[in-house]
């Protein structure tokens, strides 16, 4: 019997009995059907530049309050620059703001950042909070190197920048790849990247129990889900019924039957160290897939007409060679026998993912994961000195490996030869080169390269090698003309005599085999190069999962629940029907989209409410239960959300409307009167000052030394021209500076989660070891470096004026006559107190203004 | 040396000479460290707390309780047998088990109780057996050390919620209103738990090495202040606006400043006096990486700190404490890396009178089986090693108002699993909550609609282990 923490058992008692007992309770407001409510009238008509300030105005009035004056030009200007873009205006902007003086100046404004592809960046980031997406965290072996989240990501920047109409985009994050093929090819590859939201989270594939794993993923999709489109986390439904929110069980596993429906993971092996990988699919048209296939097929086909070849080409070797049989033995008489030590590849001394299999008799090792694979011997040679070493391998394509003697890398990337296949008859020996040995133990490991396979394995064999038996062979084959190469096979393996077909390769030379080897090369040159992205399909038979007891993975005690929607809202909404051959995510996106959803279109407006203004008209916005906390203006939240679904979800349109409203432009300043009565802002008499996010902050360090060159409103997003921004550069393999992992620390530090999780409202708590990293980091250090660079390249400026531009390019606002005078009087005490020199004075000032209030909050 | 200050009164007569005539008061609080998150005021414990802080030595990668305190003499008489039917196989495993095998080292008993003992800890074992209170019958079904790692230090396995030490801070915050109130000595890879729904300010602040090779202990961003920083920081609130500052970053910058004239004292061991240095292993090669680790841990307890992991995680004798193959000599060399210096610590907070308001916690995320670990089925191919084993496994806690020479719960007669008294990970977490004075139940925190829990709906108080 599972209990409820205590504290929760008086509420759950109100709520359950709230719901149970009252005759008609109006259902809890989130619950509710839209409906768009009037503006209010109000006295101050003056103040009003749009409906939203009406509901704001209207309780203000009630309570005998006014909101405080408009903001200033500049304030407005960096206040809806960072908001639109995460990025400060630049000096140019500043200048050519402060220069209109057309009255609409600021919705100019708004309609250049709106377009400018910087938008779909800043407000693309927030979106991706919500997504659990992290940077470097979906990773899958054989493609280890690509970040698979990264088209995701792309597609979100992409999609925003569009103004992608946000039921379109949601559809397309659920279901994307079982939308119609549209015409327009970027949109059919954008519905094959979108679904990928349900495969970047965090599932732990090393699970022991495949069906606890199983059932994680669909918990883990469901969660994020549910919170990102709903405002509501049905998760908790796993176990039991919701405690607060109308979310039965079974509706839970409703759910279930969908996502369980659903394909992410390539295989679900039952052991984990078979692997299981996230299904991923080339980006690509049918038709690029079907010309690959062509080719494909092409190679195949004069592979095996290789093969063939070679088989006929060893024939005629092997009935020339063979009547000298004799000759070879009795030369090799007359040398002494080789050093040679041997293994079986199955006894190995350790190893990393790959096993043991007997195929057609013959043991052999192969990968189990691609991942990270090596397997390792301790040959134990007699004498110290230069080893050949040999494997008998079998693959059908080339694969790269790398040998490594006593953890030193000896051989960083061989290309093995493709053998004709997999089976034992493809088994033939590669010589990986020749390295020296100590005496006594010598430890060899062979990796796969970047995580791909590595080849079948059958032996390895290490043969001692000098001059003098070098030059001995090489005398006998020359005096008896007998073959260099057969000389040295017999001597070290007499008993593997006559090599295979695909052994034979390494005797024979034959014209037609450089010529298919030629087309062959000339197919492989004409495939093209396909980007792998993450995939999400429907499994052909889609199954109904059953409650499971308490969330148990083994307890299944009832029938299975058919597919479905959760049955929230059903007395006002129809629920589609879900066809018997497909998992039901279209039909949860139709449901989720549907105008008459009550939480899909608030949930959206409160966070885009909460991005604009650092809180959301909800402060819960990914709770909109009953748990959640009521919207501050509920009618203002409602008018929001209809006027969302009126304008064809147009995100943009709803931008637009919010930050030319005066409520967007307030000032920050306080008021004694309106603090008293409402001293958390919440009935909003000005404009709410907060932290801005880590990645905003980094950003600004950036742009401060130039870094970050606008683009053109309007034109479609150039990321080799962004590509430092903080959205891009989470992994340290790839920062512009080596210091990918201070700036992976810095976002951490400064509020963005890097676990997989949704985050609905970013962490901006505050703490000494933020400011230990101002006082300290090297990041910080190296920008105010840069930007005192730039300062004092600027010609012909004295100190105030070179002050001056020190703030207007981090903070955008020149600083007034008793802060310039400070700063001078602090430049004066690091020349002279500390003397510093130049640009260290004014890295150090440079430094002060990245760590003031200004630099990192919204006023 | 002087001891670090401990109260806040001595604090801020030393602290102010470094600063110019801020009101300091209200910096020098625990609530600066405590909740700044939507909790009340939680520095109150909810009952009187037998211990004020804790140190939790975390030997990664599995200690086999088989091989160290858990003595099971059928083992050597039935090595190279199956395991009996009666022991059960797990559902799904994380390696092919095979035939029992016996532990390599030496068992007596030692102490005046005549606890049963190998020779793996024999520093510990002579000094400190008699007082160590031991929980034989820990249990969970995380078979891998990614979840049994989370599981052990946030009470879920594969999801992100915060730690043990976040929720200690949380529930108690700070006694040293100048040091975090968690510090995470040499975590795996080098991070510690991210704090999930806690606010940031209850992380663990990591102690890394800069690199593998060196010895060196660091704290991030911490550095003895650059010259002048005393005008930068006056410059800096200059800039700000007078009307309305910050009070909350103002406070940062200053506890920051504090910290910096404060902790690098902490972290120099050399404070410490030879002999000292000499009882943790200091100076000798195998024990001076965990000597260090421990020495300091003991200096942030003596600080204040609230709780402070010391993880034992270099690999310096083979792969941590995960002896898949080479039991002996890789569990030989991990023990004797860590028994003088464990030793060490234990004597030296006894003789400073902290361990009996210290609680020290020793232990892995798992054991080991007591069969050897096949690899692909195979026999004899590879080493002597055990596969972990979640299922029954020993943790031991020395002062902090446990009882001494204690033995709670037992396995089955291979070790194997739990079947005495059986402790989960939630029952061990409730029991170091209640030791710390705090009720497990009503250690809450709101998050996405639900009060969150360290030990969700579980946990139960091992009653017995309390003194």
């Amino acid at each position: 019997m599972r209990r409820i923490p205590g504290p929760l058992f008086h509420s759950v008692l109100l709520a359950w009995t709230g719901l149970a007992c009252a005759a008609a309770p109006p259902p809890h407001w989130s619950f509710q059907p839209l409906r768009k409510p009037a503006p209010p009238q109000v006295a101050g008509i003056s103040w009003v530049r749009n409906p939203i300030d009406r509901f704001i105005l209207a309780p203000l009035e009630a309570r005998g309050l006014q909101p405080v004056a408009e903001a200033d030009r500049l304030t407005l200007l960096r206040r809806l620059t960072i908001d639109l873009t995460g990025l400060p205006p630049t000096i140019a902007e500043i200048d050519a703001f402060l220069a209109d003086d057309s009255t609409d100046a600021h919705e100019h404004l708004v309609d250049r950042l709106l377009a400018s592809p910087h938008y779909g960046e800043r407000w693309g980031r927030h979106w991706l909070d919500v997504a659990r997406y992290v940077q470097g965290r979906t990773k899958v072996a054989g493609v280890d190197r690509t970040d698979l989240a990264e088209p995701y990501r792309d597609y979100v920047v992409r999609s925003l920048n569009a103004d992608k109409p946000y039921d379109r985009f949601v559809t397309e994050q659920l279901a994307g790849d079982l939308l119609p093929e549209p015409d327009d090819r970027r949109a059919g590859l954008d519905q094959a990247v979108a679904p990928a939201f349900l495969s970047i989270g965090p599932w732990f594939a090393d699970c022991a129990d495949p069906n606890s794993l199983r059932m994680d993923v669909i918990n883990e999709q469901i969660s994020t889900v549910s919170q990102a489109f709903l405002g509501l986390d049905f998760g908790c439904a796993r176990c039991h019924d919701h405690k607060f929110d109308p979310v039965p069980t079974r509706d839970y596993y409703a759910l279930a039957g969908i996502f369980g429906s659903t394909r992410v993971i390539e295989t679900m092996n039952e052991n984990w160290r078979d692997g299981r990988m996230r299904l991923t699919r080339p980006l690509a048209t049918p038709e690029q897939l079907a010309a690959t296939g062509v080719v494909r097929r092409a190679i195949d086909g004069l592979r095996g007409d290789r093969w063939r070849a070679l088989q006929e080409a060893r024939e005629s070797w092997l009935a020339e060679i063979s009547p000298h049989r004799a000759a070879y033995r009795e030369a090799l008489s007359t040398v002494p026998p080789p050093t040679v030590i041997r293994f079986e590849a199955e006894d190995y001394h350790g190893q990393n993912n790959v096993r043991r299999v007997t195929i057609e008799g013959v043991e052999l090792v192969e990968t189990q994961r691609a991942r990270e694979q090596w397997v390792q011997y301790r040959p134990i040679v007699p004498e110290a000195g230069r080893y050949l070493v040999q494997i008998r391998c079998a693959a059908p394509v080339p694969l790269r490996v790398e040998l490594k003697l006593d953890g030193k890398p000896v051989l960083p990337d061989k290309l093995l030869p493709a053998t004709g296949g997999w089976e034992p008859r493809h088994l033939r020996w590669v010589t990986l080169g020749t390295f020296p040995f100590r005496t006594g133990s010598n430890d060899v490991r062979l990796w796969a390269k970047e995580n791909a396979n590595l080849p079948r394995l059958d032996q390895i064999r290490f043969v001692l090698e000098g001059p003098a038996r070098e030059s001995a062979l090489d005398d006998l084959a020359t005096q008896r003309h007998l073959d260099r190469n057969v000389l040295a096979e017999l001597a070290v393996n007499p008993a593997g005599w006559p090599p295979n077909v695909a052994d034979a390769e390494r005797f024979v030379t034959a014209p037609a085999l450089e010529a298919l080897d030629a087309r062959i090369a000339e197919w492989e040159d004409k495939l093209p190069q396909l980007e792998t992205v993450l995939a999400v399909e429907d499994y052909p038979q889609p199954v109904n999962e059953p409650v499971h007891a308490a969330g148990e993975v083994y307890e299944m005690p009832g029938d299975p629940v058919p597919r479905g929607v959760p049955s929230i809202a059903a007395d006002f909404m129809e629920r589609p029907r879900i066809p018997e051959s497909a998992s039901g995510r279209l039909q949860l996106a139709q449901w989720i989209t549907d105008p008459h959803n009550p939480l899909t279109a608030r949930v959206i407006a409160n966070r885009l409410w909460l991005g604009h203004f650092g809180r959301g008209l909800v402060e819960t916005p990914g709770d909109f239960g009953i748990q959640g906390t009521p919207p501050s203006n509920r009618d203002l939240l409602d008018w929001l959300a209809a006027t969302l679904i009126e304008e064809n979800w147009s995100l943009k349109a709803l931008h637009r409307h919010i930050v030319t409203s005066a409520a967007y432009r307030l000032g920050g300043e306080t008021d004694p009167r309106s603090a008293a009565t409402d001293p958390d802002n919440r009935l909003h008499w000005r404009y709410p000052r907060h932290r801005l996010e880590a990645e905003a902050i980094y950003d600004a360090m950036l742009t401060s030394i130039g870094k970050v060159p606008r683009q053109p409103a309007g034109q479609p997003l150039d990321t080799s021209r962004s590509k430092d921004r903080a959205l891009y550069i989470l992994t340290s393999s790839r920062s512009p500076l080596g210091m990918g992992i201070e700036i992976r620390k810095m976002l951490s530090l400064f509020g963005c989660d890097p676990s997989g999780v949704p985050v609905h409202r970013r962490d901006h708590s505050t703490s000494a070891a933020q400011s230990l990293f101002w006082l300290n980091n090297k990041l910080p250090k190296y920008y105010a470096g840069k930007l005192a660079a730039r300062l004092l390249a600027l010609p012909g400026l004295d100190d105030p004026a070179r002050a001056t531009m020190a703030f207007r390019l981090t903070v955008t606002r020149p600083p007034d006559r008793e802060t310039l005078t400070r700063s001078l009087a602090y430049l004066h005490s690091c020349r002279h107190d500390q003397g510093l020199g130049e640009t260290e004075a004014w890295s150090r000032l440079c430094l002060a203004i990245f760590s003031s209030d200004a630099f990192s909050y919204l006023e | 040396m002087n001891p670090p200050p401990r109260t806040p009164a001595t604090l801020s007569r030393r602290s102010l000479m470094g600063l110019s005539g801020l009101a300091l008061a209200d910096l020098l609080t625990r609530q600066a460290w405590a909740a700044s998150g939507q909790a009340g005021d939680p520095a109150e414990p909810h009952f009187p707390a037998r211990a004020k802080r804790m140190i939790f030595i975390l030997l990664d990668g599995g200690l086999s309780q088989v091989d160290s305190y858990d003595y099971k003499p059928r083992l050597q008489d039935e090595h190279g047998r199956e395991l009996p039917a009666s022991i059960r196989q797990p559902k799904f495993t994380f390696a092919t088990r095979g035939r029992i095998i016996g532990s390599p080292f030496a068992w007596r008993q030692w102490g005046a109780n005549g606890t049963w003992a190998s020779d793996l800890f024999p520093e510990v074992n002579r000094r400190w057996i008699d007082k160590l209170c031991f929980i034989h019958s820990l249990h969970h079904e995380n078979e891998d050390h990614t979840t049994a790692m989370s599981f052990l230090n946030t009470g879920v396995p594969r999801e992100t919620r915060p730690a043990l030490g976040s929720w200690l801070t949380y529930g108690l915050g700070s006694d040293n209103g100048n040091l975090p109130a968690y510090i995470d000595i040499t975590p795996k890879d080098g991070r510690t738990f991210p704090t999930g729904f806690l606010p940031s300010i209850h992380g663990g602040v990591p102690i890394v090495r800069p690199d593998r090779a060196s010895r060196d202990l660091r704290w991030e961003n911490l550095q003895p202040g650059f010259d002048g920083q005393r005008a930068h920081l006056d410059f800096i609130r200059a800039l700000n606006n007078p009307h309305d500052p910050l009070q909350v970053e103002l406070r940062n910058r200053e506890l920051a400043f504090r910290m910096q004239s404060v902790a690098p004292g902490i972290m120099d061991l050399h404070r410490e006096s030879e002999s000292t240095r000499t009882q943790y292993g200091i100076g000798d090669e195998h024990t001076d990486d965990f000597g260090r680790t421990l020495l300091l841990a003991r200096r942030f307890a003596e600080a204040g700190v609230r709780y402070i992991t010391a993880t034992h995680s270099t690999s310096r004798y083979g792969n941590l404490w995960d002896q898949h193959a080479n039991l002996e000599k890789g569990h030989r060399g991990n023990a004797h890396a860590v028994d003088k210096p464990i030793a060490g610590l234990l004597h030296d907070l006894e003789a400073r009178g902290l361990l009996d308001d210290t609680l020290v916690l020793c232990g892995s995320e798992f054991g080991r089986t007591p069969s050897r670990e096949l690899f692909d089925g195979q026999m004899g191919r590879d080493d002597n090693g055990r596969d972990h084993n979640p299922h029954g496994f020993t943790m031991w806690m020395a002062g902090g108002g446990t009882q001494p020479g204690y033995h709670h719960g037992a396995t089955d007669d291979y070790g194997f699993y739990a079947t005495r008294d059986k402790v989960s990970i939630h029952d061990l977490h409730a029991t170091i909550l209640r030791l710390m004075g705090l009720d497990h139940e009503r250690l809450t925190y709101r998050h996405a609609g639900r009060d969150y829990r360290l030990t969700d709906v579980y946990g139960k108080v091992v009653q017995a282990i309390l003194r």
